[in-house]
């Protein structure tokens, strides 16, 4: 009798359906779905922004710390760095930049196969097969750049020159693509992608060939949001008039260069009056001449002052100092003096002269900088002018307040993360 | 089985009445309908219930005729009245909870009254006690083989703030711990620590038998929308004035038949219930205050929040009505709370009303139906981790977002608003029946409705958002319970005998949650979400159905030996689609020695007990499946992938062993419970890590690990005086909880935030941090990293009780509770460090140093936490050991009589008025938490931006008519 109850029960509990199909995370099948791939497309786009300024990403943010793009002001946590990073002592071993670069990087290659097979041939006519094949090539770039080896999805260890293969390979796939489908921008897009990338493969022919077909007024930004903070533009939130004060343009070059020449492209103003930010008197003396760090007074960047701005990932003047560098790598300085001056000349600041191919570099190093401010890249431009591509140590001293003295026998890129290190079975040594 | 039970107590069995009872209307034709049943040969019985140590009135006790249908409740006077006695000689029965049964005989003429008085002695152990929680359809305490708590806050004299207050320090094993100061913030509940380390630790409530909402309501941060960061509680919404009696259960040994979801143990609440006998009418005030106490050094005793502090007035007014017949039994209430907390802005308005019926239509039938609606509004300051907020501007001085520590400027922050509309609906019907005398059956039908509406405005021209913006957040849980049970019993001899209970029960939980947002108003207003030129929505709506059966049997030898065998089955919407069903088998066992014959009576009355079985602990709704996140880009749909997935995903399955005894000895002066639990979960749900460079970067679920968690329980009342008119008894709880991860699995250690960590070999949630090892030194610290503190939940509980009963009905009485041997992060001080703010109290001597060049001159632990140059994370651990008075109370009858009521009482209480902290707390204290759901928060720490829970002082005024 009992038993019977026993089994009874037990068939019609199994039977019983007590599956729910919950509303809201959408199951991994659903994404095969033509209608999907759009999704799955801005996924990698948006991926792509987190990792570089949004979402907790805080590669553009605490990288331009250590490459003194602005200075610490004291908040940590939210929309700020560590306090090891403001200490300008290492890049954590714990931070996630490793991770988040990582997963933008395997949504928009998985997101090109995961399309590619739904669609096949038809790939290639698709919309947005050219922008998501450019986010594989910005999203390898910006590893590249950025991390001292790597892996590919939980592989072994390799050289993260990879990524810069990776990306050559997309750029030049989204290229064939948007010349077929005669979009210019997309394929201006792919060309300086294309330049910016060769010049960390030493393929500087290459590089300045792509480069000089970029138009010099191109500009290919990604964009931020305001639907909701998560998507908005992190450098503008972290530096906000009233609530966040977390970096200030006080003693950088960038904030001397505004002085200087009011440079449009690095534009600050400076709150005399209100008091000095948090005191951090007792972090250690840089040892750049700037001395120990004091209260910091807030001189809030002008660059990112919409939740929404977009930050550039390509642009024509970062492709004709592309090809500047290529003519001082080739000892035509003169070119590369005018290219900067001609540069200098379009947004309006005076020019500059230099004498001797050292002065051409630095003028060239300091022109790019100034570019590429608050967007991301000068850790890794930096990082590729000390060598770390492979190629000799670039002339070109850079002022006292831009120096990286101090990064020597430091860090200058991200380690694999201690995720990756404890996960990945190819590193048993942390598992 | 109810039939049995019945049996067992000897009472009277119901009357049957007929159909057609159905509304309070109808009770006064039924009380006419017995007063014609009267006859000229009948008479009238009454008389005084009274406590044979103090001769005190007993309240609540059944006073009824033996072989007949004819019974009464006493009333708080202690006194009864039976009508239409036949004309005789009978036998007089009182019969209630924790004292033993007394019968007298008695004479009553036609049309006569006679008085029948009725001493009770006190009983030593309540072996015939009916408990309901673990058991299907309900057992008396000897049959159960596992520890089991029985609290009646009716009897107690204390004034509880609410129902977690009303919890502290009741149970050995059952710690519950505060949040903060903030008015409405929910406590932590856990019951012999903590058994998972991923899912909630909150124990299962029930209040008569319908499952409700324990875990607090979800915190409302989020990023960017920044809210108070606190957690308001379901369970206080209870009115602790219409609870009669909490059954709570600890263990998977004792919860197997609730089978999923119970491996944190239950708690069941049962409302008070009608009377059959005379209408009863209480009405009660409480008035009284709010008092926070220093938290910090001076000269900063209240962080600077003293221009803003003020005593919190506290007011509540109860009202009740029980009554009813044989037939139909109400209990009625309503309530109103008005509370003020110790900061602006820090209010509660809440009113309740009860409704709790039964009706016995036919012999062996019985419908009950509870009834409960709550609506509240709660008001709090802007507290937690919130840029905007006053607490955390204040603490932190010139360092906040406002740069200024005026008391003109950070006034400012306090013209934002954050409201909460909480509203409540618990309704149930249980159906009891039995048709034949050995067979019952119960049938439970339940809804539980919580909704949460979460408001914060920061108006047009708000100091920090100038623009403004408003967030609303509607958060509904529903939860409904159907639960059957039948009980079959069997005799197999004289001495032998056997019941057999089946069941099912089918629970569902479905949670929705919108959330909108409007920012930058056009001017100042009274906005809406559609006031804000920038508007944006979300949702989520979850539903997970738990189904399951189960058998039991349980075998009676002697009406001393009793064991019981079970099985729970379930199956539930989050398990893996790989999984399947999972079984929950139970074994027990209990001997009522002291009924022996070969037993000496001076060695008092002993039960011995043992169980074995287990419980689980589901996972979350979308654990088990590879899912996307429809994150959105700009207005343009985006996938973010967001959980991994794992088909073969399951309960936590917590096996548990107990065992113990209830000893009563010195004829019932001193009892003893004693309990040593060891329980393994071998299926524990751990995070795994997953491989970031393969996407899916958030960890994974999987039943991968082993904890063991064991401890001892010990519960010791001595009556020390027993005379007329003066009692005094003292009591103590001793309970001690050692966890243990014993097995990772393939998971790999993993920090579970705010210092806690999962760590092979390690208490489950170990602190770990960094060690000062100079502390007194006047030197730069010396530090040891990665330090192992211990625990993060208490490790040693003692609770200490007693009461005094004094002439003319006065009564003192008193609890209190140590808990240590845990370690927590103190939060609020690491986020200060973190950002050199230079203000916090405990600095400000060596900060005075430092300015005039002699920061050579402070200690290492003031170079540790002090100076940011030394500044490194996870130094601000701290060992959390504590002791609170949580009650002291005096309450005395009115010496005058009130006209028209029979008893009137006068009650002062004081709440967490004393405390003790461990040296290592200059600042703070242990019952900080603030910012989280304490009901998921696995690792407990202080918070930021909240203040401690205050002390609470109440008199109250009690009539009864």
């Amino acid at each position: 009798m009992l038993s019977r109850f026993v089994l009874v029960s037990t068939i019609s509990l199994a039977a019983c359906d007590l599956s729910v199909s919950n509303p809201g995370p959408v199951e991994d099948s659903f994404l095969d779905v033509e209608a999907a791939h759009n999704a799955v497309t801005y996924g990698a786009m948006r991926a792509y922004n987190s990792a570089l300024a949004g979402d907790g990403g805080n590669l553009a943010m605490c990288g331009a710390v250590i490459s003194r793009e602005w200075f610490p002001a004291g908040q940590t946590g939210s929309f700020a760095c560590s306090v090891q990073e403001f200490r300008n002592q290492l890049l954590p071993p714990g931070s996630d930049v490793f991770n988040r670069a990582h997963l933008a990087r395997w949504l928009a290659e998985q997101g090109v196969e995961r399309i590619k097979a739904g669609r096949g041939a038809a790939f290639n006519t698709y919309t947005l097969a050219a922008p998501l094949l450019l986010y594989v090539g910005y999203s390898n770039r910006q590893l590249g750049e950025h991390v001292c080896s790597t892996v590919i999805d939980g592989g072994a260890e390799q050289a993260f020159t990879v990524h810069f293969e990776r990306a050559e390979a997309a750029f030049t796939e989204a290229l064939a693509i948007a010349t077929a489908q005669n979009n210019t921008a997309l394929k201006n897009a792919a060309l300086a992608g294309r330049a910016s990338v060769r010049t960390w493969r030493k393929n500087w022919a290459g590089a300045e060939a792509d480069a000089a077909l970029v138009p010099k007024d191109f500009v290919y930004a990604t964009p931020y949001n305001i639907v909701a903070q998560t998507q908005s533009n992190s450098l503008a939130i972290a530096t906000t008039d009233q609530v966040r004060r977390n970096f200030s343009q006080w003693s950088t070059f960038y904030g001397d260069n505004f002085d200087q020449y009011k440079d449009p492209r690095t534009p600050y103003r400076k709150f005399p009056d209100t008091p000095f930010r948090v005191g951090l008197g007792s972090l250690p003396d840089l040892g750049d001449g700037r001395g120990a760090l004091g209260q910091v007074q807030y001189w809030q960047q002008r660059k990112h002052i919409r939740d929404d701005g977009p930050i550039e990932l390509s642009s024509g003047r970062e492709a004709m100092l592309i090809r500047a560098e290529a003519r001082l790598r080739a000892n035509d300085w003169p070119a590369a003096m005018a290219i900067v001056n001609e540069i200098r000349t379009t947004v309006g600041v005076t020019t500059k002269q230099a004498t001797t191919a050292e002065e051409a570099w630095t003028a060239m190093k300091l022109e790019k900088l100034i570019e590429l401010w608050l967007e991301g890249r000068a850790l890794g431009e930096r990082r590729r002018w000390f060598g770390d591509g492979g190629d000799t140590v670039a002339p070109g001293a850079l002022p006292a307040s831009l120096r990286m003295d101090d990064r020597i026998g430091k860090d200058r890129c991200y380690p694999i993360s201690q995720q990756e290190l404890d996960t990945n079975p190819n590193f048993k040594t942390g598992a | 089985m109810i039939e049995h039970l019945r049996k067992s107590r000897r009472l009277p069995a119901k009357r049957l009445s007929g159909f057609g009872f159905l509304s309070g209307v109808l009770v006064a034709g039924m009380i006419g309908w017995v007063s014609a049943a009267s006859a000229q040969s009948v008479g009238t019985v009454s008389g005084r219930i009274t406590g044979e140590a103090n001769q005190q009135p007993v309240s609540g006790a059944q006073v009824f005729i033996v072989g007949t249908q004819i019974g009464a409740l006493t009333g708080d006077d202690g006194r009864y009245r039976l009508l239409n006695v036949p004309a005789g000689t009978h036998q007089l029965r009182a019969m209630l909870i924790g004292l033993k049964p007394t019968t007298r005989s008695f004479t009553v003429g036609a049309g006569a009254t006679v008085t029948v008085d009725i001493s009770m002695a006190k009983a030593a152990l309540e072996l015939d006690e009916i408990v309901v929680t673990g058991t299907p359809g309900g057992a008396r305490q000897r049959e159960v083989g596992n520890s089991i708590n029985v609290l009646t806050p009716a009897n107690s004299p204390e004034i509880p703030i609410n129902l977690e207050t009303l919890l502290q320090a009741q149970a050995p094993g059952m710690t519950v711990l505060q949040g903060s100061g903030q008015i409405g913030g929910a406590a932590q509940i856990r019951l012999r620590g903590n058994v998972s380390a991923t899912m909630s630790n909150q124990p299962l409530f029930y209040i008569d038998g319908v499952r409700v909402r324990s875990d607090p309501y979800p915190n409302p941060s989020v990023v960017g929308r920044r809210s108070n960061n606190e957690s308001q509680s379901p369970l206080n919404e209870i009115n602790p004035a219409d609870i009669e009696r909490i059954e709570i259960i600890k263990g998977a040994a004792a919860s197997t038949l609730y089978g999923t979801e119970a491996a944190a143990g239950v708690i069941q609440i049962f409302t008070k219930k009608g009377r059959a006998g005379r209408t009863t009418w209480a009405v009660e005030t409480q008035q009284g205050f709010q008092k926070l106490q220093r938290f910090a050094p001076d000269p900063a005793p209240y962080f600077y929040l003293d221009p803003w502090l003020k005593n919190g007035a506290q007011r509540q007014y109860n009202l009740s009505v029980q009554g009813g017949s044989e037939t139909l039994k109400y209990f009625m209430s309503a309530s109103m709370e008005d509370r003020e907390g110790v900061l602006p802005n820090e209010s509660l308005d809440r009113k309740a009303v009860r409704g709790n019926f039964s009706f016995t239509p036919l012999k062996g039938l019985t419908l009950a139906w509870n009834n409960f609606i709550s609506a509240g509004d709660i008001s709090n300051v802007a507290g937690g981790v919130n840029p905007s907020g006053f607490i955390m501007g204040v603490m932190r001085q010139q360092f906040n977002h406002l740069s200024s520590k005026e008391p003109a400027d950070l006034e400012k922050l306090l013209d934002q608003e954050f409201g909460s509309s909480l509203d409540r609906l618990n309704s149930g019907m249980t159906a009891t029946y039995t048709p034949f005398e050995r067979w019952s059956h119960r049938l439970t039908v339940g809804y539980d409705r919580s909704t949460n509406v979460l408001k914060r405005l920061r108006p047009y021209g708000f100091v920090l958002e100038p623009r403004g913006d408003l967030d609303v957040r509607n958060f509904r849980a529903e939860q409904g319970t159907m639960d059957y049970s039948t009980t079959l019993d069997i005799p197999l001899g004289q001495t032998l005998s056997t019941s057999m209970s089946v069941g099912g029960q089918f629970t569902s939980n479905d949670e929705q949650t919108i959330d909108g947002y409007s920012l930058n108003f056009p001017g100042p207003t009274n906005p809406t979400l559609s006031t804000g030129s920038i508007t944006s929505v979300s949702e989520e709506r979850l539903r997970v159905l738990t189904g399951g059966f189960f058998v039991q049997n349980l075998l009676r030898f002697k009406d001393r030996f009793f064991l019981t065998t079970g099985m729970r089955i379930d199956g539930n919407s989050a398990f893996g689609s790989g999984f399947g069903l999972q079984a929950y088998p139970k074994i027990s066992a209990s001997y009522v020695a002291h009924e022996e014959g070969f037993w000496n009576p001076s060695w008092g009355e002993l039960k011995l007990r043992y169980a074995l079985g287990s419980a689980g602990r589901a996972p979350g709704a979308f654990d088990a499946l590879r899912t996307w996140n429809p994150a959105g880009w700009g207005a343009n749909a985006a996938y973010l992938p967001q959980n991994l997935g794992n088909p073969d995903l399951g309960p936590e399955r917590t096996v548990e062993s107990e065992y113990g005894f209830d000893w009563s000895v010195f004829g019932g002066r001193v009892t003893t419970e004693f309990t040593r639990y060891s329980g393994k979960t071998k299926d524990a749900l751990f995070p795994v890590r997953s491989i970031p460079s393969t996407g899916f970067q958030s960890s994974q679920l999987k039943n991968v690990g082993v904890i063991q968690n064991q401890g001892v329980e010990l519960a010791l009342n001595w009556s020390v005086l027993e005379r007329k008119n003066f009692r005094w008894s003292l009591g103590t709880n001793i309970a001690t909880n050692k966890s243990k991860v014993l097995s990772l699995g393939e998971a790999t250690p993993v920090s579970l935030g705010n210092q806690g960590w999962l760590r092979e070999g390690e208490p489950l949630m170990v602190i770990v941090g960094v060690k000062l090892l100079n502390p007194d030194e006047i030197a730069d610290p010396i530090i040891e990293r990665d330090f192992v503190f211990g625990p993060n939940t208490p490790t040693r509980i003692i609770g200490i009780n007693t009461s005094l009963d004094l002439p003319f009905g006065i009564n003192l009485s008193g609890r209190g509770e140590f808990q240590g041997g845990h370690f927590m992060s103190d939060g609020s001080s690491e986020d200060g460090a973190s950002r050199a703010i230079t203000s916090w109290p405990r600095c400000l001597a060596g900060n005075a140093l430092r300015a005039a060049g002699r920061g050579n001159e402070t200690t290492a632990r003031d170079r540790l936490l002090c100076d940011s140059k030394f500044y490194t994370q996870g130094s601000f651990i701290q060992k959390a050991d504590f002791f609170k008075l949580r009650d002291v109370t005096a309450r005395a009858r009115l010496p005058f009589t009130v006209p028209g009521t029979t008893s009137a009482f006068v009650t002062l209480s004081a709440h967490n008025w004393y405390r003790w902290l461990n040296d290592e707390w200059d600042m703070f204290e242990p019952e900080m938490m603030g910012a989280a759901e304490p009901g998921i928060q696995r690792v407990r720490a202080l918070g930021i931006g909240v203040t401690p829970p205050p002390a609470t002082f109440t008199g109250s005024l009690r009539l009864v008519f």
